[in-house]
């Protein structure tokens, strides 16, 4: 009897020492950059044969109008450019325009003469005035969003672009074409990526308890 | 015999008494327990709006820090469903000063990595 009663006790005891919780599925944004009030500072990207302070406008432009509030500029540093930035540099320039994340652009660009099929061009010698030749670029842009907590690359994102122009006549004009065209490459790529950021989502689970 | 038997008989009721009332208060008695249950039935069904009006009246009920760790921690979790990111880390946060609970932890720690 006593036997039973202390089981009932025990069996009781432990019913109410467990806590009762279940968990939940949430639709979540994969990136905490997210959170109200935290900001993404966008640094001069890294991207050999262009203006580096127009791209670095222009990309600040981009991510702003996708994320307006998320996105801000980072200071632009002269001879920043000359080579890959350094984390301590990233670090330094996205805090001082007061963000927790850092967006970093980096990429190159080529250029070649085009034949068409019909083998009339190209015209390299430019012989013949209204033969020019037709020209196509392919842009390689790499986007790092990168944690300045811990310096770690959180995400990241690889695009390729290639734009093709009608028969261009001169090679001075072909340089100036290859080069607006990279910067449209990678202004198209840093746009994409942001609208992949504002889209991105996680189904996570959650604790609750009952 | 007889009266030692149904002495301990007594005895044992009384534990068992004792055990439910202590039990009650920790979890937050029956009311709390009760609707806990029932807003987190809410919660599954993905009525976060309901759940939530339901887990503020709890929190107003509620006595010990654990019971309101844990309604400031489903809170947490209805606000960060509804994206409003602000007020779930706070409600996080509230939730780890009453207590600190390792499931709470993990929720937070999920937050903040954005997972």
């Amino acid at each position: 009897m006593r036997n039973l009663f202390l089981g009932i006790v025990v069996l009781f005891a432990a019913s109410c020492a467990a806590v009762r919780t279940d968990e939940v599925r949430l639709e979540v944004r994969r990136h905490s950059f997210f959170l109200e009030g935290e900001k993404a500072a966008v640094i001069q990207p890294y991207f050999s044969g262009i203006d580096n302070a127009r791209a670095h406008e222009l990309l600040s432009r981009v991510g702003y109008s996708v994320l307006p509030g998320k996105i801000v500029k980072a200071p632009y540093e002269r001879g920043g450019t000359a080579g890959e930035m350094e984390r301590s540099t990233i670090y330094r320039l996205s805090r001082q325009s007061g963000a927790q994340y850092a967006l970093y652009v980096s990429g190159a660009y080529s250029a070649k003469n085009v034949t068409p099929e019909n083998d009339i061009y190209p015209d390299y010698a430019a012989a013949e005035k209204n033969k020019g030749y037709g020209r196509t670029v392919f842009i390689h842009s790499e986007i790092e969003l990168i944690r300045l907590r811990d310096l770690k690359t959180v995400d990241t994102g690889s695009y390729d672009h290639a734009f093709q122009t009608a028969p261009i006549f001169d090679a001075d004009d072909a340089d100036d074409w290859d080069r607006e065209m990279a910067l449209r490459g990678l202004t198209a790529a840093f746009k994409e990526y942001c609208e992949y950021l504002k889209g991105e989502t996680n189904i996570s689970t959650r604790k609750i308890f009952l | 015999m007889y009266h030692w038997r149904m002495k301990t008989v007594r005895l044992s009721l009384l534990c068992a008494v004792m055990m439910f009332f202590s039990c009650t208060a920790a979890t937050g008695g029956a009311d709390v327990k009760t609707g806990m249950g029932y807003a987190g039935r809410l919660m599954r069904m993905g009525m976060y709006e309901d759940a939530g009006m339901h887990y503020e009246r709890l929190l107003a009920a509620a006595r010990t820090n654990i019971e309101k760790a844990r309604i400031l921690n489903n809170l947490a979790v209805i606000y960060e469903a509804e994206g409003q990111y602000e007020k779930a880390r706070e409600y996080y946060r509230r939730s780890l000063e009453q207590h600190e609970d390792a499931s709470v932890y993990e929720n937070y720690k999920r937050f903040m990595g954005g997972l």
